[in-house]
């Protein structure tokens, strides 16, 4: 495979898993009464 | 060989009868009895009044001399625990291994098992004497207390007292019925003799439990003390979950490290190669159940930590804000050491494949990083300064490497060294296997996007929430920081499974193939578990200061002092070493036992 | 043999690099004992002194200083004169008080009856305090114990002291405050004193430290003892040239022994 196929992949991926933990983050924050960002 | 055919069906048929019956009557028996006790407990309060907790003077603490009350059940009490967390661990993997020797047909797991029971046996009773030698030292030195706390346990106790008829029984039949119920139908009932002792000795702990978390946070007592007759509101007061999840899982970390510190001497002094590669197999087994359970380990402290928190934010504050809060960076340098030893033995473990040399090239990157976490953990939020220092600095904390010294980093710094522990694991086990699945570049490619995807997750939620964010959300962000680290373990091994579906192995693994130094990390691991234990033992009683029972009755014996970390450190020290001293003894009887000697010309012919 | 010996001795200097870590690695902290309970008479005290009293228990008994402090974990106190009002006006208010007074009591005795925007336990949307009643429990004020706390707060949140010194203690038992054990050792050297007291956090003496105050270091040559003495009981009095006025302590004069004051004087009126 190419480097830019690998890095393709890589970055898909990555989007993928990244907006996954996102969405976690601001869900489990919300479970506790809290925003993802802090607002007074 | 027992009779006829039919008979030995007969009879395994009416073995099993029996023990079905005793379950349902243990099971039923023991809840009937329970519930009977809570309704009896209403009627008993009634017609008996319970008074309120007492108000001690000095002149209350028997003592006599050459005796510091307060380091004897001190000791005594460490002591009991240590031994008692080993031998309530080890049947919880020996069942495992049991299981996965009975699946796999392996009988090498079978062996190691039984052998695992075999070297823990004495520790049974060694557990029971010092539960004995700690009763009675509490009976004689804090006797009002004992009293208080066995008029509103009485329940709990006395069963605890009769169930360990059950605990021998189910242990003896374990042990020594081992070799006899083999093959078939027999060896399901020894499994499941197996996890009855389990769940004879889990039961066992809980209750205990109850007691110490009581004193902590008391439950079904008014201000006064005044018991209300219901004893499972008592039992099951606001710390007592915490404490059964954490001791339950740090249990078997520490079981893990205590056998493998056994298999690392046996190692060393080993004088075959199939003796060396079989205590080498041992100790990576050890190992590997120690890091399967120290993974959890530290959300298993901090749930424990946040529930004392939420139940008196004044308990938790003196715990981390407050005067233990230097111990908690003790504790950092032990939980360090813990994780280095666990990898290093690891990555000297890579060396029985040769397929190893593939990724031996990024230990390095992971050590640096263990360190730098390890780093971060055991750096403290607040200094002690001269004025010079202060002025200097600008305040009590720097401002950069101030916030290092809160949670956030803290928990950043122990999910980044969890995900690097587990990723040299998975090169451990990498190294032995070529993968035959035609995707498994882009396989790899998605575990680096997990990975990054996970650790930079991590690092945002701690580095934005410890530094731009009030305390409320630096303690929420936590959470989602362990399930990260929790999506990205489960995640990775989905996806390694598949990736290493019908790989071939580089060869056969090398057993006894690795340095003598890596005997050393699982002597480290065992020492620092033993001493850690022996901190947050000490932690967990200091944290009551100047109370027996919290807010309700004060402990006013002349000990009641709350103690230096340097003067509490030494006593751990004192009994760790004694506790040690014990082991070597445990596991010297349980070699002797199999030894013989043929005296020549002693017997008559 | 040497094995098992190898063994023992790597066992013995680990448990050794853990106590003596813990000795002397990390600053050994001595816990306060337990305290114990001080006869106070209330009938001779001052308002000044009484808000004193009102502070020794605001840092010690009660416990405040635990969280009420700038690591954001409890609302910071010394504001309380321009906020009491707003918590009072504030929609969310559902409690009893109608003035500063009632609503400080109020707070020690039912902390959830108004809780802070942003100060709840997590999850209750403010509706229940962290902070426990300080009526119960391991803090147990007594009601004369928490008027004295509440004419510090009065006094060092710019508001009116209100209350009035009890009179009456209820039972008949004396008032009581608590103070750690015996009264504190009194120090002998300057440099002690200086310690103690932060001195160079703020002036600079024998050496370059603080520049917040006037610099010491000729302050003999330049001024008499009873100038150093009255500078030390009652800064206020007269402000160097070029530095601001209330900086300094005006309390040290109850907190230093006479001894201590006298060993203060002598070593600057000797710095020349």
């Amino acid at each position: 495979m190419s480097l830019k196929g690998k890095l393709s992949i890589f970055a898909v991926a990555l989007a993928i898993c990244c907006g996954g933990f996102l969405l976690l983050d601001i869900a489990l924050m919300n479970m506790q009464g809290l925003s993802l960002i802090f607002e007074k | 060989m027992m009779g006829s055919g039919a008979l030995k069906t007969r009879s395994i048929r009416l073995f099993l009868g029996f023990l079905v019956v005793l379950l349902a009557i243990l099971v039923t028996g023991a809840a009937d009895q329970f519930s009977v006790h809570a309704q009896t407990g209403d009627a008993f309060a009634e017609t008996t009044t319970y008074g309120p907790a007492p108000k001690l003077t000095a002149a209350d603490y028997p003592s006599f001399a050459g005796v510091n009350a307060r380091i004897a059940v001190w000791i005594f009490a460490q002591l009991h625990l240590w031994f008692a967390a080993f031998v309530l661990s080890v049947p919880i993997f020996v069942f495992i291994i049991e299981a996965i020797g009975m699946r796999t047909r392996d009988k090498r797991f079978d062996d190691m098992a039984y052998e695992f029971i075999k070297i823990s046996i004495t520790a049974y009773s060694l557990t029971a004497i010092l539960g004995g030698l700690l009763l009675f030292s509490l009976i004689i030195f804090y006797p009002h207390l004992f009293t208080y706390l066995s008029t509103i346990f009485s329940g709990s106790m006395f069963y605890y007292a009769l169930l360990f008829f059950a605990e021998s029984a189910v242990l003896y039949l374990y042990y020594y019925g081992w070799h006899w119920l083999q093959g078939g139908l027999r060896k399901w009932v020894h499994l499941t003799l197996g996890l009855l002792l389990n769940a004879v000795g889990t039961t066992l702990m809980f209750l205990a439990n109850s007691w110490l978390t009581f004193m902590m946070s008391p439950a079904g007592v008014n201000a006064a003390g005044v018991f209300s007759g219901d004893e499972w509101a008592a039992i099951h007061n606001f710390l007592w979950n915490p404490i059964n999840i954490h001791r339950f899982v740090a249990n078997i970390a520490y079981g893990g490290s205590i056998v493998g510190a056994y298999a690392a001497f046996k190692f060393l002094t080993a004088t075959s190669a199939r003796e060396k590669a079989h205590y080498d197999w041992m100790g990576y087994n050890a190992n590997f159940i120690a890091i399967c359970a120290l993974l959890p380990l530290p959300f298993a402290g901090y749930y424990l930590a946040a529930e004392i928190y939420a139940y008196s934010q004044q308990m938790g504050i003196t715990l981390m804000g407050g005067i233990f809060a230097w111990l908690f960076i003790i504790q950092a340098v032990l939980i360090g050491t813990l994780f280095l030893s666990a990898n290093y033995y690891l990555w000297c473990g890579m060396g029985r494949s040769e397929g190893a040399k593939r990724y031996t090239k990024y230990i390095k990157y992971i050590a640096v990083v263990l360190v730098a976490a390890f780093l971060v953990w055991f750096t403290p939020h607040t200094l002690v300064l001269t004025n010079a220092e202060l002025k200097s600095l600008g305040g009590p904390h720097h401002s950069i490497l101030g916030p290092l010294g809160i949670m956030p980093a803290k928990n950043t710094a122990v999910n980044v060294m969890i995900i690097f522990t587990f990723l040299s694991f998975l090169y451990y086990r990498r190294s032995n296997k070529i993968a035959t699945v035609s995707w498994a570049q882009t396989g790899n490619i998605l575990q680096v996007a997990l990975f990054t995807a996970g650790i930079a997750n991590i690092l945002f939620l701690g580095i934005y929430h410890g530094y731009y964010t009030n305390t409320v959300y630096k303690v929420a962000a936590s959470i989602p920081q362990v399930v990260t680290t929790f999506m990205v373990i489960t995640g990775s091994l989905l996806i390694e499974s598949f990736i290493y579906r019908g790989s071939r192995d580089v060869g056969p693994l090398k057993w006894g193939h690795i340095p003598e130094r890596a005997q050393y990390a699982l002597f480290l691991l065992a020492v620092a578990f033993t001493w850690l234990m022996g901190l947050m033992g000490y932690i967990r009683s200091g944290i009551r200061q100047h109370w027996h029972v919290v807010d309700i009755m004060r402990d006013a014996s002349p000990d009641a002092f709350t103690p230096t970390l340097g003067y509490a450190a030494n006593v751990v020290s004192i009994a760790a070493i004694i506790f040690l001293a014990m082991v070597i003894f445990v596991f010297w009887i349980a070699q002797i036992g199999s030894t013989r000697t043929l005296p020549a010309g002693y017997w008559k012919e | 043999m040497r094995t098992f010996l190898s063994v023992v001795v790597f066992t013995l200097m680990t448990i050794g690099f853990f106590a003596g870590y813990s000795n002397y690695g990390i600053p050994q902290i001595e816990p306060a004992p337990p305290q114990t309970d001080e006869e106070i008479d209330l009938s001779s005290m001052n308002m000044e002194q009484f808000v004193a009293l009102g502070e020794r228990i605001f840092s010690g008994k009660g416990t405040c200083t635990l969280c009420h402090n700038n690591l954001g974990r409890a609302p910071m106190l010394d504001a309380i004169g321009t906020n009491t009002q707003a918590r009072l006006d504030d929609p969310r208010y559902a409690g009893g008080a109608t003035d500063a007074e009632s609503y400080l009591i109020e707070s020690l005795l039912e902390p959830s009856a108004y809780v802070v925007a942003g100060f709840g336990k997590a999850g209750t949307s403010d509706t229940e305090s962290p902070m426990p009643s300080t009526e119960g429990g391991s803090i147990a004020l007594s009601e004369p114990e928490m008027t004295a706390v509440v004419a510090y707060l009065q006094d060092n949140g710019g508001l009116e002291i209100t209350v009035e010194i009890p009179t009456d203690v209820g039972s008949g038992e004396a008032a009581e405050a608590t103070e750690p054990g015996e009264p504190r050792p009194a120090f002998d050297t300057f440099e002690d004193l200086s310690d103690e007291f932060a001195c160079e956090a703020c002036h600079t003496i024998t050496e370059e430290a603080g520049d917040v105050g006037p610099n010491l270091a000729g302050i003999g040559a330049a001024r008499d003892r009873d100038y150093l003495r009255r500078a030390l009981l009652d800064p206020n009095a007269e402000i160097a040239e070029g530095f601001e006025e209330g900086l300094m302590p005006d309390d040290l004069g109850k907190q230093l022994y006479a001894t201590e004051l006298e060993i203060m004087v002598d070593f600057l009126s000797q710095l020349k």
